[in-house]
């Protein structure tokens, strides 16, 4: 069972900041998810491989050609830059 | 419906289609708030273009003036791609995705980017921050998601063909409620290179339409290899053929008992079973089949997209694109005040529950197991393919519910219950309108086949869609 401690563990993994009511709502949702997604705890999957190759054979790699991008429309999303950078506050 | 518009284009020019179109748009986005952006000035210059080149005598494409509507988490350079979400609420595509390039070179001329779930994450199309859009059949139910714009925009007669994507059921769903066709191919058949990403390993574009003939006719532009897209496979695309009117003689489907149970609204399961009736008098061969594996699939799903998604999702920091937060003071200020403030509650609680199952403790026993699991279901649909043609399905387990009818999420996930299966194999799943129950409310059936099998379910799906044409 998940509690109020590894919301907020988990919440700060995310990068996310939850109101207390927030912690309350999600860790009941997550352990009502979690309940759900023990229901095949049980399987027996130890000679099962994670990667069935189904469609695999048909992928080609291609070849690593660099293609140009146009880097005044990358930087014209960007919230605040400096020319050719992006300006972000101050790290230390 | 394409054949029809297209003798428009030819007689009165695609710029007047345009200028009726762009008047039906206006109005329906007051109605059902189908769109997030709408691009019809520059729908009209592409419609004079494809004006000049008929003028010219010059053939502009198979569907030349056609308009179409592409959901918002699709790339169509110079417009908006907000993916349904505040974070990204004044992004521009830098780029075209190449499914909308291919359209675009076809002669389709692009009308607006439709509402969707945030982040394609919901089943209603509510969880949109632009708002949630309306069933046009029934405008006070929900219209399915998480493509609900683009299912809205086909159901309205907007345009005849709009592109979804289709993670957990994102397509057939939302057509399942609004009554329209709607394709899920199979994996790496249609090039994700544009599309933003949401579970990158199930993720496909799809193509919602008001028949199963513009469907084909719009897979056949659109798929085929990219090398752009590394999981785009090293086939052709899907080729147009007559296949389509052949009918079912001889085709053995099969009818999975386990989406035939007690959860399945009863008329929905009348229906399926007045249709199994008549597949069989025309000649196919229908028997129960056994899908075990619903429930582990649905579990499998709930492990592996959310896993996917926090990390697809990571890269909404407010650095280089998207919502930054304004009083920040601090670098880890920014990141954490720009994605709490940009990402809406569904979106937070799938990156948590996907955050948690990625963290050390739970990534062995949950995500490596689902994986495992997930190959198990794909050895089980390859067994049922080795002697069956297709799986034939309703699309949902109840018809359009009403808006905030469904409040807890486990709840809502029951109405992708019967297409996440299909999903995790990467098969390509069709649904289908097939005439509506009580209220009028409209019914989908799924039609799922092996890999490369979408000729095979055009086929089924055409003769469904023929019993229940008006």
């Amino acid at each position: 069972m998940m509690d109020k401690k590894d919301i907020e563990r988990i919440a700060h993994l995310a990068q996310l900041k939850l109101s207390e009511e927030e912690k309350t709502i999600f860790t009941d949702q997550l352990n009502e998810v979690f309940n759900h997604i023990n229901t095949f705890g049980e399987l027996d999957t130890v000679d099962i491989s994670t990667q069935e190759p189904t469609g695999i054979d048909k992928l080609l790699p291609r070849e690593d050609i660099p293609r140009e991008f146009s880097r005044e429309k990358i930087m014209a999303n960007a919230p605040d830059k400096d020319e050719d950078s992006f300006r972000v506050k101050k790290v230390l | 419906m394409i054949k029809k518009i297209l003798k428009k284009v030819n007689s009165d020019g695609a710029f007047s289609l345009v200028k009726q179109v762009s008047a039906q748009v206006l109005e329906s986005q007051e109605k059902y708030n189908s769109y997030i952006t709408l691009t019809l000035d520059r729908a009209s210059k592409r419609a004079q273009e494809i004006d000049s080149l008929l003028n010219a005598g010059k053939n502009p494409g198979p569907l030349a003036g056609i308009p179409v509507a592409l959901k918002d988490n699709l790339l169509y350079s110079g417009e908006k791609m907000t993916c349904g979400s505040k974070i990204l609420e004044n992004y521009f595509s830098p780029y075209t995705g190449t499914a909308v390039e291919k359209l675009e070179e076809a002669g389709a001329i692009v009308i607006g980017k439709t509402n969707m779930d945030e982040f394609a994450m919901g089943s209603s199309g509510e969880t949109s921050y632009f708002g949630p859009t309306k069933n046009p059949l029934h405008p006070d139910r929900v219209p399915g998601g998480s493509s609900s714009g683009s299912a809205a925009a086909v159901a309205s007669g907007d345009v005849p063909i709009a592109l979804g994507s289709d993670t957990g059921g994102s397509v057939r769903q939302p057509a399942s409620f609004c009554g329209v066709c709607g394709l899920r191919p199979t994996y790496g058949r249609i090039s994700r290179y544009g599309l933003s990403a949401l579970a990158s390993s199930i993720d496909q574009i799809g193509v919602l339409a008001s028949s199963v003939e513009d469907t084909a006719l719009v897979y056949s532009l659109i798929s085929g290899h990219d090398p752009k897209d590394s999981t785009s496979l090293n086939e052709k695309g899907y080729e147009l053929s007559d296949s389509i009117e052949e009918g079912v003689k001889g085709l053995k489907i099969g009818i999975p008992k386990e989406y035939m149970g007690e959860t399945l609204h009863s008329e929905i399961r009348e229906r399926i079973l007045e249709i199994s009736n008549k597949l069989v008098s025309a000649g196919a061969e229908v028997k129960e089949i056994s899908l075990p594996s619903l429930e582990q699939a649905l579990a499998t799903y709930y492990i592996i997209a959310p896993a996917e998604i926090s990390s697809n999702l990571a890269r909404y920091d407010g650095v280089r694109y998207g919502f930054r937060a304004p009083e920040a003071q601090t670098l880890e200020e920014m990141y954490i005040e720009s994605r709490t403030q940009g990402f809406g509650p569904e979106v937070k609680r799938r990156i948590l529950l996907g955050t948690s199952i990625l963290s050390s403790g739970n990534y062995e026993s949950y995500y490596l197991k689902a994986l495992k699991v997930r190959s198990m279901i794909k050895k089980e649909f390859e067994k049922i393919f080795s002697s069956i043609d297709l799986i034939f399905s309703p699309t949902t387990p109840t018809p359009p519910f009403k808006f905030g009818e469904v409040k807890d999420p486990m709840e809502m996930s029951m109405a992708d219950s019967y297409t996440i299966p299909s999903s995790l194999a990467g098969l390509p799943a069709m649904s289908v309108p097939v005439g509506s129950i009580e209220k009028n409310l409209p019914v989908g059936a799924q039609l799922i086949g092996g890999t490369f099998s979408e000729p095979t379910i055009f086929r089924c799906a055409r003769f469904m869609e023929k019993i229940y044409e008006s």
